[in-house]
């Protein structure tokens, strides 16, 4: 491949699709450094095979069989890491993900919104620690916890979220 | 799904996003994805949100130092903020009845799976070599039975379900060396001695003697007084001698036990313990962890004050109701633990109400009356103290108010809006109580609705009851007497038509219980000390069940307390 046509076209896709194949794979490893790393390779494949696109299909189901195989291929490369998820487990996980990528992506849409009605105190812990990229130690003892209850603020936060999520999405069906 | 599953994972997705799941954990969560698709969806779609959030991070633009301290008075309102709520383990999770049955019993099935396998695990070849005290011994040959009474009671219940059967109401006897299987909520266990022991859900445990707990898996928080001294927790891998102290135990789900002294000392002894050995001490602001059932030493983890629950949570623990009548007649009392302290009022000193504003669900049953006689209905719904007659099925919205409602005209904000009859202090923990009618067969929890102010002035928000304080299987709770319901067919029901219309009398055939739950204005943004006249009321509509509510009263303000 090397067509400029084509590139442009994988350009536009992979911005296009960016967030929703970060997604895929973020949850199939459970962390952005070794997603976005596998992002990388899955790039790459999804380049070198670009002729083989159909283009009056969808993108992403197609893009998610690349990903689905390059997170294979890290697991393999990586296998004296702790690994989190068994490989069966992750082989469930991604046919989920494929057979409810609509309403994964409905979600994903509204959450925005959501995170528009955090209070400024959780946005600016979460712009602190994701943006910022401050170390943990550094906010814990900031905000004067631990660093166990700063984990459950974030999963307090990411639960919140995910009701607000819910309700709106409820509301939509009404 | 059920809320306990539901906890379950998000509590394990939060240890892999921050890199803190133990092997333990790992191995559950994988056997909870493996089993459900209604798991691995919540999977994806909390790692999605965690995904996204941090893609959306920039979209916050002050440095943390501005908010220090943080006053969380941001005037914003949270879609369905339970999280903040004072007790986020009972009411932190969404429970959508909208949802098919299949996947809440797949779900359901999963939890059981999970805490037989546990069981099996604890059970197996391997413990019963060790050479525990005998009572271990008898416990892992004898699993649930025999029954036998002990002088071991239920001091208090929060949100508290079995998977067998439990004491729900307090005073009622644990029988000893029966296998208790709590899935969600808290109990608290009053030993003869004097000791009390929290017990979290999910917890396994036993009552072994009259001094002597068996914790399978769970977290255990134990106090025992000056007397007590001597109480025991055992493990599958430790046993743990109280020498007059408070302290936590934590056993995960391969029994690995986890120790914090937070003041006197314990000593902990290992199940396979060498001739001699006088077991490891534990001194105040000390945690160890214990791997095997032959660890003596333990090895020391970051101690954890937090790891101790001395209370349950401040909430409405019980109420009284006139007469002798085995039904829920006239509310007579209400016993209230407000800042850890129980507190009791008569019906006669809460703060009553007015109903000023009032639409209902078009189509539904907006009255539960008894006979009204010569009285009007107003009357009846405000000052009575029944626990069976009020403006029931209120409009509600799935997303809660984050501005003012519409108390008059045609754009009546759907909802009750209600004054009290003089302000509401807000003090520690609940400030009014609201009671709601439920039928047996609904949710035994009861149904959820929001609660926000009249006025959302600055940092004021709307706030979701998820769950009641007591549920139509916590046996406090008694079944209303036969009531009388009006039906309206006045297309949207109004308060003024409500009131003046004579409505279409039905009787329900089903027996409703009164379900009781505490609010604090705290979880409105009110601060302490503020004066609040009234309060909105909505149904959240995301659930399928309307609720009910048939009596609310505030609590008298706390003095030097």
């Amino acid at each position: 491949m090397g067509d400029t046509h084509e590139s442009q076209l994988l350009v536009r896709l992979l911005t296009q699709h960016h967030q929703a194949l970060f997604r895929y794979v973020h949850a199939l490893l459970g962390n952005a450094e070794d997603a976005n790393d596998v992002l990388q390779e899955t790039s790459v494949a999804l380049f070198s095979k670009l002729d083989q696109f159909d283009q009056s299909r969808p993108f992403l189901p197609w893009a998610y069989r690349f990903a689905y195989l390059e997170v294979l291929k890290w697991r393999e490369k990586n296998a004296n890491r702790p690994s989190t998820l068994d490989p069966d487990v992750v082989e469930l996980l991604a046919r989920s993900r494929e057979v409810g990528d609509d309403l994964l992506q409905r979600r994903s849409r509204v959450l925005p919104d959501c995170f528009r009605l955090l209070p400024e105190k959780d946005l600016v812990v979460i712009r602190t620690r994701y943006f910022d990229r401050s170390p943990v130690d550094d906010i814990a003892v900031k905000l004067k916890m631990s660093r166990r209850t700063l984990f459950r603020e974030f999963e307090r936060i990411r639960r919140v979220l995910m009701d607000c999520i819910e309700s709106k999405l409820a509301s939509e069906e009404i | 799904m059920e809320d306990q599953t539901r906890r379950l994972i998000e509590s394990l997705v939060a240890d892999l996003i921050e890199g803190q799941l133990s092997d333990e954990r790992r191995e559950q969560l994988n056997f909870l994805l493996r089993d459900s698709e209604a798991c691995r969806s919540l999977f994806n779609s909390l790692m999605d949100v965690q995904a996204d959030m941090t893609q959306l991070a920039g979209h916050s633009q002050e440095p943390l130092a501005a908010i220090l301290p943080a006053s969380g008075n941001s005037g914003k309102t949270l879609i369905a903020p339970n999280a903040d709520r004072r007790r986020p383990d009972l009411r932190g999770s969404v429970r959508s009845r909208n949802s098919s049955l299949l996947p809440w019993f797949i779900a359901a099935a999963s939890f059981a799976a999970l805490l037989i396998v546990l069981v099996v695990v604890q059970n197996s070849p391997t413990s019963t070599e060790v050479a525990g005290p005998a009572e271990r011994q008898k416990n892992q040959d004898i699993p649930s039975s025999p029954v036998v009474s002990s002088d071991v009671r239920l001091a208090q219940a929060s949100g508290a379900e079995y998977f067998n059967d439990g004491p729900v109401s307090a005073g009622q006897e644990f029988a000893l060396q029966r296998e208790y299987v709590l899935t969600s909520g808290k109990i608290m266990i009053a030993f003869p001695s004097g000791a009390e022991a929290v017990l979290e859900g999910p917890s396994v445990f036993k009552v072994m003697k009259a001094d002597r707990l068996f914790v399978t898996l769970g977290h255990c928080s134990v106090h025992a007084p000056e007397g007590a001294e001597g109480f025991q927790v055992d493990t599958p891998k430790s046993h743990v001698i109280d020498l007059g102290t408070r302290f936590s135990v934590n056993v995960s789900e391969v029994g690995v036990t986890d120790v914090h002294v937070i003041e006197g000392a314990a000593k902990v002894l290992a199940n396979v313990s060498t001739k001699g050995t006088v077991g490891q001490l534990l001194t105040n602001g000390q945690a160890r962890r214990f791997e095997t059932d032959r660890d003596e030493a333990g090895e020391a983890i970051p101690f954890d004050r937090s790891s101790y629950v001395g209370d349950l949570p401040d909430r409405v623990l019980s109420y009284r109701v006139g007469g002798d009548s085995p039904v829920a007649g006239d509310l007579a009392s209400l016993r209230v633990q407000r800042d850890g302290k129980p507190i009791e009022y008569r019906v006669e000193d809460l703060i009553g109400i007015r109903v000023i504003s009032f639409v209902g669900v078009p189509g539904t049953i907006n009255i539960a009356t008894l006979t009204t006689g010569n009285r009007s209905v107003r009357e009846l719904l405000e000052n009575d103290k029944s626990l069976a007659t009020g403006l029931i099925n209120p409009g509600g919205s799935a997303i809660p108010l984050n501005q003012d409602p519409i108390l008059t005209g045609d754009s009546t904000t759907p909802g009750m809006g209600i004054q009290f009859v003089r302000p509401v202090i807000n003090g520690p923990g609940p400030d009014l109580v609201l009671f709601e009618l439920q039928k047996n067969v609904e949710a035994a929890t009861g149904d959820g609705f929001h609660v926000c102010p009249l006025k959302f002035e600055a940092g004021l928000r709307s706030f979701t009851v998820k769950q009641f304080d007591l549920s139509t299987k916590s046996g406090d709770v008694l079944p209303t007497e036969v009531f009388n319901l009006l039906r309206f067919d006045t297309g949207k029901p109004l308060l003024d038509s409500l009131l003046s219309d004579p409505g279409q009398i039905r009787q329900s055939p089903l027996a409703h219980y009164a379900l009781p739950v505490g609010i604090d204005l705290s979880d409105l943004g009110d601060a302490e000390g503020q004066a609040v006249d009234g309060l909105f009321l909505q149904d959240d509509a995301s659930e399928e069940r309307q609720f009910d509510p048939v009596f609310i009263g505030g609590f008298p303000e706390m003095r030097g307390e």
